[in-house]
């Protein structure tokens, strides 16, 4: 029942912030983070307590019941959002001063976080597709917050793609059902015998794309550059860990925990899923090189690296699962870093562009040095947890040897050498060319951010740090995990 | 932590003193001093290292299989001994040479921090090590191509960095393949391929072991991907541009010795296509490079093209993959490192002085700098391998590994150099003639002696009067690299 009570704290807290009306902005916020923090800490002791059991929340007839259960994958994924969303949640409340209509986006923010928790803790196909959907729903006024003709816009693509990705799912669902069903088991849940192999095979595609769509897969990416209107502490934390990592997870539980790896390897959907991960994987690190938006290139980086878990899991080994769950974890951290600081850029000095950012780390110097530090951390410079992500990834594709598995690896290093090309020309200039401070002028002489936003960066950096230095425990708890 | 922790030493004291030199305000007289004495005192303690010989240091484990660590083998010895000798006479050159630089602080940090980081990589005990300090070597030396800030030099620095990390990367897939069909990271003489493992997909562990070769090789210049090296080195300050040229290149070859000798192993290679392969494409570099060099006007550039075509010597030396094509090779980094170190500090020298960039220009450049215009003569016929300078040895014996080989390669090889030497001596020794012999038409009275300093002139004097005396005294060098040779064969 505690897990329950971890995902109503931040729903109740999210769904009284209006009707509570506090007046001060510094209680309200206290309050936010407060709300996350308890719920946090809830959470991870709940996850780090031994528990088997599962909570039943409804049940539709046998085929379709709503049940939440933890497992290795479930906990590791409830420990990262329970590190994130708090930080996220302090960051927002130095960034919101800045925009209007704090309190209806805190209460989404928390309500994001409920249906987070109960996604990543979704015991069968049929709860994690409703849970998946929820996340949607909560996460739409969000990224609607501008209420500007450019967020109105990237809202409808929003819902056209995560919907008619759902869709797909939510058929993929209903003909697995039919099949098998029960809650998720590792190795799959399919029959030993399969009357129609191949509708299922074509299920399997459907579903790949279909809750891939979260985790931007091509075709399906382009919502994800579109959604960075939002304020900064959506794109951070939603569009780059929770709602897009949702996606990666929900991805692997298809794979891993329904159909199962035996079944689906060696056969047309294996290749194809790894084709279009491979492909993902350059084609949004060239559209990262290629984009001027500051959070649109980090945005187009997602993408790319959000291919690297997929094209993880395509490779249907323990090693390639274990490799893509690493990478959830190293590329959230990471990438988080790196939308604070485009946002506290924004915020403080409004400026948007890749090419405003000349000089701007005299200004910055905080936030620019967190920047560098995650941006090395991306591009994979050893020890930082870059390195083992690709170190996982590579080693896991080149121990089964196909074609397919090969072209992966040489689309990793390509987006590798890519990645440096989209962060770098961020760093250099900014340390190396003279700030154009006539065009921009800027506000103060230093411009760095508040003590939230320093904080958020700096606890974020230190768990990259510590998470670089053991790596090598991690990769074997999640290896053990997958079952190799 | 376990293990001698002496070998540390090295790494972390220029990177504090470098640090705290930035961060530590002081006058400009003091920081030269500070600059120069922490420099001088890190080569000792890289000397010191050297001769530490197999001693080694765990830093971190990170898993069962990757850690980071450093030993001290023949390689390494013959590497930390070359960056003492250059980088604290190049760094005392850079004291006068930035004299009038605001920014010089950046300067000197990032080059004692490369000081650090080169020391690691020397002393880099397996590959993943090594793969990191590389790529902070990158990181580290882009500010200093950097430097002026120009519109320019960012858009060579970029290049810089993007060649190199692509090399590096191509590398890192070799590294990966290690870790899946090899036995663990560590550099083992012979190779540490499994054979056992590799048997089934060997074509594909020639590809990636070629795929390796070249991905260093973009550090060494090799051709095809040179085109950086040209473009990134003549836009740094001169004492930058002379340890990326005499030093970070021969990073690059450290990287290729240790693919073919520790990883691969030689026995693997031998007389498979990826020999033939980076052997063609070092001889494609060595003729390309002279050539190209011998069209650039500006003399910067032109050294960097002979940086190029050199640098491949050394690789055409070990990919003949003989003990005497090995010990060419080795002499070869030492000498083209202390010859092109002072190249690149002449020239700097006469910038600093007159301002002149172009070769053309430099009529008479001799009675007005002799001192550095001897240095640049004597170091040339050093290059172009003219007895008695060590240039001639080494070009000797990479020639004479060749003709060990069995196959037409033998004589391509020879050919190739003897062609590229008169190359070098087509585009080198016109500016020490005309520097020296301006013809009947300048006015003798214009040309003012403008010699440089003595923390300008020591380096350079230095290093040509080694290129000698090493030339005429071989036989201990030759000795210790014959012993590094057996040692890895």
């Amino acid at each position: 029942m505690s897990l329950l009570v971890c995902a109503l704290i931040p729903l109740l807290a999210g769904a009284a912030l209006p009707i509570l009306r506090i007046k001060r902005r510094n209680l309200r916020m206290l309050y936010c983070v407060l709300a996350t923090l308890v719920a946090s800490i809830a959470l991870v002791s709940v996850v780090l307590r031994p528990w088997s059991g599962s909570i039943e929340l409804f049940k539709l007839s046998d085929r379709f019941v709503c049940e939440l259960r933890l497992d290795g994958p479930a906990r590791l994924f409830l420990l990262l959002i329970a590190l994130l969303w708090p930080l996220a949640t302090l960051y927002a409340t130095e960034y919101m001063k800045h925009e209007t209509r704090e309190g209806f986006f805190f209460a989404f923010y928390l309500l994001a976080y409920s249906e987070a928790i109960l996604l990543a803790a979704s015991a069968n196909l049929f709860s994690l597709y409703v849970f998946y959907e929820l996340l949607t729903l909560v996460t739409v006024p969000l990224v609607l917050h501008e209420k500007d003709t450019p967020s109105i816009r990237a809202t409808r693509i929003y819902l056209c793609y995560l919907f008619g990705g759902a869709a797909l799912g939510f058929v993929a669902m209903v003909v697995i059902s039919g099949f098998a069903y029960g809650p998720f088991r590792l190795g799959g849940i399919l029959p030993d015998v399969v009357e129609n192999p191949t509708l299922l095979l074509w299920m399997a595609i459907m579903a790949f794309w279909g809750f891939g769509v979260k985790a931007a897969v091509f075709p399906l990416c382009r919502w994800l550059p579109k959604a960075s209107v939002a304020p900064t502490p959506v794109t951070a934390l939603l569009h780059a860990v929770a709602v897009v990592n949702a996606g990666v997870f929900a991805v692997m539980r298809v794979l891993y925990y329904v159909f199962g790896t035996a079944f689906l390897r060696g056969t047309f959907v294996q290749s194809t899923m790894l084709a279009a991960s491979a492909f993902t994987v350059v084609y949004g690190a060239v559209k990262a090189v290629r984009e001027n938006h500051f959070k649109r290139r980090l945005a187009w980086s997602t993408v790319s690296n959000l291919s690297y878990m997929l094209f993880g899991l395509s490779l249907l080994t323990p090693e390639g699962m274990a490799a893509a769950l690493l990478h959830m974890v190293n590329h959230g951290l990471i990438k988080i870093v790196l939308f604070f600081c485009a946002g506290a850029v924004m915020i403080q000095t409004g400026r948007t562009q890749i090419r405003q950012l000349h000089g701007m780390a005299r200004p910055m110097p905080y936030t620019f040095a967190a920047f560098t530090f995650a941006g090395l951390a991306l591009m994979g410079l050893p020890p930082l947890p870059g390195f083992f992500s690709k170190y996982c990834l590579i080693t896991a594709a080149l121990k089964t040897a196909g074609p397919w598995q090969i072209a992966g690896c040489v689309a990793l290093l390509i987006s590798a050498v890519l990645t440096v090309l989209y962060i770098f020309p961020v760093v250099i200039p900014a340390y190396f060319m003279k700030l154009n401070a006539a065009a921009m002028p800027l506000p103060r002489e230093t411009c760095d951010p508040g003590i939230p936003i320093r904080i958020a960066l700096g606890v974020i950096c230190a768990a990259i740090l510590a998470l670089s230095l053991f790596s090598g425990k991690l990769i074997e708890v999640l290896t053990a995990m997958a079952g190799a | 932590m376990q293990g001698q922790f002496f070998l540390a030493l090295p790494v972390v004291l220029p990177v504090i003193l470098g640090i705290l030199q930035y961060a530590i305000h002081m006058d400009e007289r003091r920081r030269e001093i500070t600059v120069t004495v922490s420099l001088f005192a890190t080569a000792a303690l890289g000397a010191a290292a050297a001769f530490l010989r197999n001693s080694e240091l765990m830093l971190w484990r990170l898993t069962d299989n990757i850690a980071i660590e450093l030993f001290v083998d023949g390689i390494s010895q013959v590497y930390l001994l070359l960056i003492a000798l250059v980088w604290p006479f190049v760094g005392l050159y850079s004291t006068e040479y930035l004299e009038f630089e605001s920014r010089r602080k950046h300067f000197f940090l990032f080059y004692m921090i490369t000081y650090g980081v080169l020391n690691a990589l020397a002393m880099s005990r397996n590959v993943i090590t090594m793969y990191m300090f590389y790529e902070c070597m990158t990181l580290c030396t882009v500010p200093l191509v950097l430097f002026n800030g120009s519109r320019e030099s960012v858009a060579a620095a970029t290049k810089y960095l993007v060649y190199s990390v692509f090399g590096a990367s191509a590398a890192l897939l070799g590294i990966f393949f290690v870790g899946v069909y090899g036995s663990g990271f560590r550099f083992q003489a012979g190779g540490i391929l499994d054979a056992a493992a590799i048997s089934q997909h060997e074509p594909l562990a020639l590809a990636i072991v070629f795929v390796m070769l070249v991905g260093f090789g973009v550090k060494a210049g090799l051709f095809p991907m040179h085109s950086w090296l040209p473009t990134a080195h003549p836009v740094a300050p001169a004492p930058a541009s002379a340890v990326l040229s005499g030093v970070i290149t021969k990073m690059g070859v450290l990287g290729v010795i240790r693919v073919i000798y520790d990883v691969a192993g030689v026995e693997f290679l031998r007389g498979t296509w990826v020999q033939y392969a980076f052997m063609a494409l070092t001889l494609i570099t060595v003729i390309l490079g002279s050539a190209m060099a011998l069209q650039e006007k500006q003399l910067k550039k032109r050294l960097a093209y002979s940086t190029v075509s050199q640098v491949s010597y050394v690789l055409f030396g070990l990919s003949t993959m003989t003990t005497l094509g090995f010990v060419g090779a080795m002499l070869h980094i030492v000498f083209h490192s202390l010859i092109k170190n002072t190249l690149f500090m002449s020239a700097g020298s006469i910038i600093h002085k007159t301002g002149l960039t172009r070769a053309g220009e430099l009529r008479g450049i001799g009675k007005r700098m002799p001192a550095t215009m001897w240095c640049f003569t004597l170091v040339s016929l050093g290059l172009i391998g003219i007895p008695p300078t060590g240039g001639f040895i080494s070009k000797w014996q990479i020639a004479e590994g060749a003709l060990c080989l069995d196959s037409a390669a033998n004589w391509i090889g020879p050919a190739v150099l003897l062609v590229s030497a008169v190359l070098t001596a087509a585009y080198l020794l016109p500016v020490a003639l005309r520097g020296f012999f301006p013809g009947e038409d300048i006015d003798g009275a214009s040309l003012t002696k403008c010699e440089v300093s003595w923390r300008m002139l020591v380096p350079m004097v230095l290093f040509s009067a080694l290129v000698f005396l090493a030339g005429m005294f071989p036989n201990g060098l030759i000795h210790a690299f014959s012993e590094i040779a057996r040692a890895i064969m």
